[in-house]
């Protein structure tokens, strides 16, 4: 993405989306300092305060790294913004529905309990991530559903969330 | 001597032998998969492994670094698509060779080629693991944390292509281990209320989320891991297999490096199979027929990875430093057991630790036995769907973040670093040096405090010992090393001077 050698290249301004990880390691690091320093005693901070030195020192040279790599395409800012950000959605529409699916399975756990839920993900999330028929989703889910229940619960013991039906 | 006798009664009983198989199995089968790497295997096994003894649980998931060693190599050849970093060099040869049709011996030089090199790496450095030991007994608290902190500094130094992003992830991980309570005030540090943060950070939940969910990510996107159809003959195979056992000279070397790449931090098979493989040209009569097509290049990539798997082990388990992805997960499995990983490891688990080298070196046997029978059945993993692979990794890895506390917030922890090692991936930031720092921030840091201590708030305490200067020193030479390669194209100059 450099413009170092050769003409510009289009950067439309949504690619402020590059600045996103660097933003959110100097905020948890802003955060932390807020968390702690007028809590902890001094001399026990001096340890994590080494290290997020070190965080924020690198992050703002990544930040600004970034940032000079927007500044030199600014030419660009108001070009294509919408069909950046509609690509850039299409690119990873199934990753992001299969995530959000993903998520609302764990929060089903609690209410559901492990085993219902479990099955009720297996069936959407084969069919989100592209399986064809609902046939085949519930065929798949049951197999792969019952292996997991044998091997975890039955043979390994491993205590999962149980639901309002008892399993 | 006694502690290999003692550790060979712990390995030879059917239970780890029976495991051992199974891991072995699933490696291959998982190595197979290009993209899933060897990490993210181990990181969907480690539910299996809470019900195990520690070592046996750690010898299972080196039965699975093992297999999936050498189970890179499959799609390296047949599809030219590396199912691990450490197989990235078998493309060199493996892939002209089977487009030359030798795709069958090109399979044999590597299961037999890679087999004999691990089985020599592991037996030679269970011999070391003992004195490794005794050295490591010299770690006071100043040692320890310096130690952790080199291995910390040179992961973040030698992975991805950026030092700033490198060290922004490790600094990251060691701050993230210090959101708990204040080791010496008991006062929460930035738990937001959570109990479940106060004790100790869910180190496992990350690890699985870091490498397991946000591989996932990439998966669903794909209808198939692979869309190549092949056919595995054995008919030539074996002929592959016999052609190894007449270079010896060469399977030796690709052993030595391996092996002794293994024990750098931070190098890895990723580096090993390069420079074997570039070793193996500057030493033969013929190097330009090398990224041809020949089945030298295949045996000098796929040893010296199997052989840098043993090696690797070895700062692993004597020092706590990890020198992949592979082993910082196997590393989180020791916690997972409540067994602190670090110098002191040795004086309190030479004998398991000698164990689990028997079991790679075991492992290594069973590489060939299955290498040379299933091999062809264990490819169609590449061809599952991923519409159906990739909810039950979720399935599973959900289920191992859960059981380790029975608890469902540590599920969320996992999705939310499943998320954030997808954002890393993205934007080129390395994910192993934000585990490491998560695994080594709590030894560090008390290592940290009551080192303070003993030198009266002077920083010197960390200057002192003569340990302590060979790893500071350590430090700056990998430092300077790193970024002289990186600014300079070290690997450019030395691929221009081997041609």
């Amino acid at each position: 993405m450099s413009n170092e050698e050769g003409p510009p290249i289009s950067l439309p301004g949504a690619s402020v989306h590059r600045l996103l990880l660097p933003m959110l390691f100097l905020i948890f690091a802003a955060m932390y300092f807020l968390n702690t320093y007028w809590r902890i005693r001094r001399d026990a901070l001096l340890y994590p305060y080494l290290f997020l030195a070190l965080l924020v020192a690198f992050g703002l040279a990544v930040l600004g790294e970034e940032l000079l790599r927007l500044y030199r395409n600014k030419a660009t800012y108001s070009a294509g913004n919408r069909e950046f950000i509609v690509s850039l959605f299409q690119r990873w529409e199934k990753s992001i529905y299969f995530m959000l699916y993903s998520l609302l399975f764990i929060a089903l756990i609690r209410p559901l309990g492990f085993t219902l839920a479990m099955v009720i993900y297996l069936i959407g999330g084969m069919r989100i991530a592209g399986l064809d028929r609902w046939r085949d989703c519930v065929l798949y889910a049951i197999v792969i559903g019952a292996i997991t229940y044998l091997l975890f619960i039955e043979a390994l013991n491993i205590f999962l969330p149980e639901g309002p039906f008892g399993f | 001597m006694s502690v290999i006798v003692d550790a060979f009664g712990i390995f030879f009983q059917p239970l780890p032998l029976l495991l051992l198989s199974i891991a072995v199995i699933a490696g291959i089968a998982a190595g197979a998969i290009p993209g899933f790497s060897a990490a993210n295997a181990i990181a969907v096994a480690l539910p299996f492994s809470l019900v195990m003894e520690p070592e046996v649980a750690f010898m299972f998931l080196a039965g699975i670094y093992v297999g999936a060693a050498y189970g890179g190599c499959l799609p390296a050849i047949l599809i030219n698509a590396p199912g691990t970093t450490g197989a990235a060099a078998t493309t060199l040869d493996g892939y002209p060779m089977s487009q030359k049709g030798e795709a069958p011996q090109a399979i044999g030089v590597s299961i037999v080629g890679s087999a004999i090199a691990g089985f020599i790496a592991a037996i030679v450095l269970m011999f070391v693991m003992e004195p490794v030991g005794g050295i490591a007994l010299q770690f006071g608290q100043p040692e320890t944390f310096v130690l952790a902190l080199f291995g910390i500094v040179c992961l973040a130094l030698v992975l991805g292509d950026d030092i700033k992003k490198g060290i922004v992830s490790g600094a990251f991980g060691i701050v993230l281990a210090a959101i708990t309570a204040d080791p010496t005030t008991a006062q929460p540090r930035m738990t937001f209320g959570f109990p479940q943060l106060y004790d100790q950070i869910p180190f496992i939940p990350i690890i699985i989320g870091l490498f397991a969910i946000s591989e996932v990510i990439y998966l669903v996107k794909k209808d198939k891991i692979s869309e190549s159809e092949f056919d595995m003959s054995y008919a030539n195979v074996f002929e592959g297999g016999r052609w190894v056992l007449g270079k010896p000279v060469q399977l030796l070397r690709a052993t030595s490096i391996g092996a002794g790449i293994g024990l750098i931090p931070g190098a890895g098979p990723a580096v090993a199979n390069f420079i074997s493989w570039y070793m193996a040209k500057a030493a033969s009569k013929t190097p330009d027929a090398f990224g041809k097509g020949i089945p030298d290049g295949v045996l000098a990539s796929e040893a010296s990875e199997n052989a840098t798997a043993a090696g690797v082990l070895v700062p692993t388990l004597a020092l706590g430093i990890p020198g992949t992805g592979s082993a910082a997960v196997m590393l989180g499995a020791l916690l997972m057991h409540g067994i602190i990983p670090g110098p002191r490891l040795m004086s309190e688990f030479l004998t398991e630790s000698v164990a689990i080298l028997m079991g790679v070196a075991f492992a290594n046997i069973l590489v060939l036995v299955f290498g040379l029978t299933i091999s062809k059945y264990l490819l169609k993993v590449v061809q599952i769907p991923t519409n159906i692979l990739v909810p039950a990794v979720v399935l599973f890895t959900s289920i191992g973040a859960f059981a380790i506390r029975n608890n469902v917030f540590d599920i969320w922890f996992m999705m939310l670093f499943g998320i954030l090692g997808f954002l890393m991936r993205e934007k080129g930031f390395p994910i192993i040096p934000l585990v490491l720092g998560v695994i080594l921030g709590p030894i560090a840091e008390p290592a940290f405090q009551r080192s303070m201590l003993l030198g009266r708030g002077s920083f010197m305490i960390f200057f002192e010992s003569t340990i302590s200067r060979v790893l500071w020193a350590g430090m700056v030479v990998f430092f300077a090393v790193t970024y002289l390669g990186k600014r300079y194209d070290l690997t450019g100059i030395l691929n221009r001077l081997l041609n």
